[in-house]
């Protein structure tokens, strides 16, 4: 959506993209910390559904 | 179609990875970046290689696919697709002896690549190539640009500067460029491929090498399904244009920056993800490549632009 303006982490061009390209950078750790995704869903899975538990005692 | 690598083409292919893997170490890329991106001396080695003059010297759109596939491997910044694009129109751009940088014109902002690098521009307008001289252009350098490695100037307007081509010249650049990056794309796309596969095998929790965990496995096993996706388009895009009688090379091309685009970007996401908090460090090189994978999709047709040109086929 931002085309060229996704390519600076400050305004450029009298647009206000900068803030909007930080953002997309944090997002990716969102996914990571505190507990992966993939770590969520197993916690969702086996918690909340009882599915049996994969991990090898 | 045949997309099987001849002696000669896994010669290339072997020969161009040697030479990034020997002069383009991760450590020598990242020091790049306060010189522009670009080293004269290693950019010459790159000329003499044949990087950007192998098409005159008699090899074709296969060959620069494969050699532009490992440029993006290796992360090797640069106006590398630019300089190659200028070698048979603008002078020492074959040789190294220029650096030849370019821009698109069109969609706002101007952003130039690489501008304190460059001796000159190819300036890409529409149905019009012309050559800009680096000190012609006055920008404002980008403080601090997604990738590191791909310093940006905001350019308000450009000079006319001297034509070098028309219509055909500027269809010829656009559907190579893009044909290029595409193969770059799926440079990246691999690279990033590999250095999650051996995290995956490496790091271990719960007493296990993570990538013994189904989760993390289906994560690699998608990558690597984008990159040879990506890697049969990207290839047949190279056979088009060598020879257009076996296909349409404007549908090509665009199938394949797009599909070389959406496998940089998607792998490029997950090798942070399978690396998890180490994964978003400035350290581990994994956000370069997503980096480098965003910056190459702006340039000759972003996926929402390919994505259109491939639905007109419908």
């Amino acid at each position: 959506m931002l085309d060229r303006a996704s390519l600076s982490f400050e305004d450029v061009g009298g647009l206000p993209t900068g803030e909007h390209v930080g953002g997309w950078a944090h997002a990716i750790s969102i996914t990571i910390a505190a507990g992966t995704s993939q770590i969520q869903r197993n916690i969702v899975a086996e918690r909340i559904l009882g599915l049996p538990k994969d991990r090898q005692q | 179609m045949d997309l099987e690598l001849s002696p000669d083409e896994e010669a290339l292919q072997d020969g161009v990875r040697r030479l990034c893997e020997g002069r383009f170490p991760m450590a020598t890329v990242r020091a790049l970046a306060p010189q522009a991106g670009v080293d004269r001396a290693l950019w010459r080695e790159l000329a003499d290689a044949g990087v950007f003059s192998l098409r005159a010297d008699g090899m074709g759109a296969t060959d620069a696919v494969l050699v532009f596939e490992e440029l993006g491997r290796a992360l090797v910044p640069g106006p590398l697709v630019w300089s190659h694009l200028a070698a048979g129109l603008v002078d020492g751009a074959a040789t190294g002896e220029r650096v030849v940088g370019g821009a698109l014109v069109g969609g706002e902002p101007l952003l130039v690549e690489h501008l304190d690098a460059l001796d000159a521009l190819l300036v890409l307008d529409g149905d019009r190539v012309r050559l800009v001289d680096r000190g012609a252009v006055d920008g404002v350098p980008v403080p601090r640009p997604l990738d590191p490695l791909t310093p940006l100037h905001h350019v308000e307007s450009l000079p006319r500067g001297e034509a070098v081509g028309g219509a055909d010249v500027a269809a010829r650049l656009q559907l190579d460029g893009a044909a290029l990056v595409a193969a770059s794309l799926l440079g990246i796309a691999e690279a990033v491929t590999d250095m999650a596969v051996a995290y995956a095998k490496q790091r271990e929790q719960f007493g296990r090498p993570i990538g013994s965990f189904q989760a993390v496995k289906h994560l690699l096993a998608d990558m690597l399904t984008r990159t040879e996706v990506a890697r049969a388009a990207v290839y047949a895009a190279g056979v088009t244009l060598h020879d257009p009688g076996v296909g349409d090379p404007a549908r090509a091309v665009a199938g394949a920056k797009l599909i070389a685009g959406e496998a940089a970007f998607v792998n490029g996401k997950a090798c942070i993800q399978v690396h998890g908090g180490m994964g978003f460090t400035w350290e581990v090189d994994a956000h370069l490549y997503l980096k480098r994978a965003r910056v190459l999709d702006t340039v000759f047709g972003p996926a929402d632009v390919q994505a259109e040109r491939m639905a007109a086929y419908l």
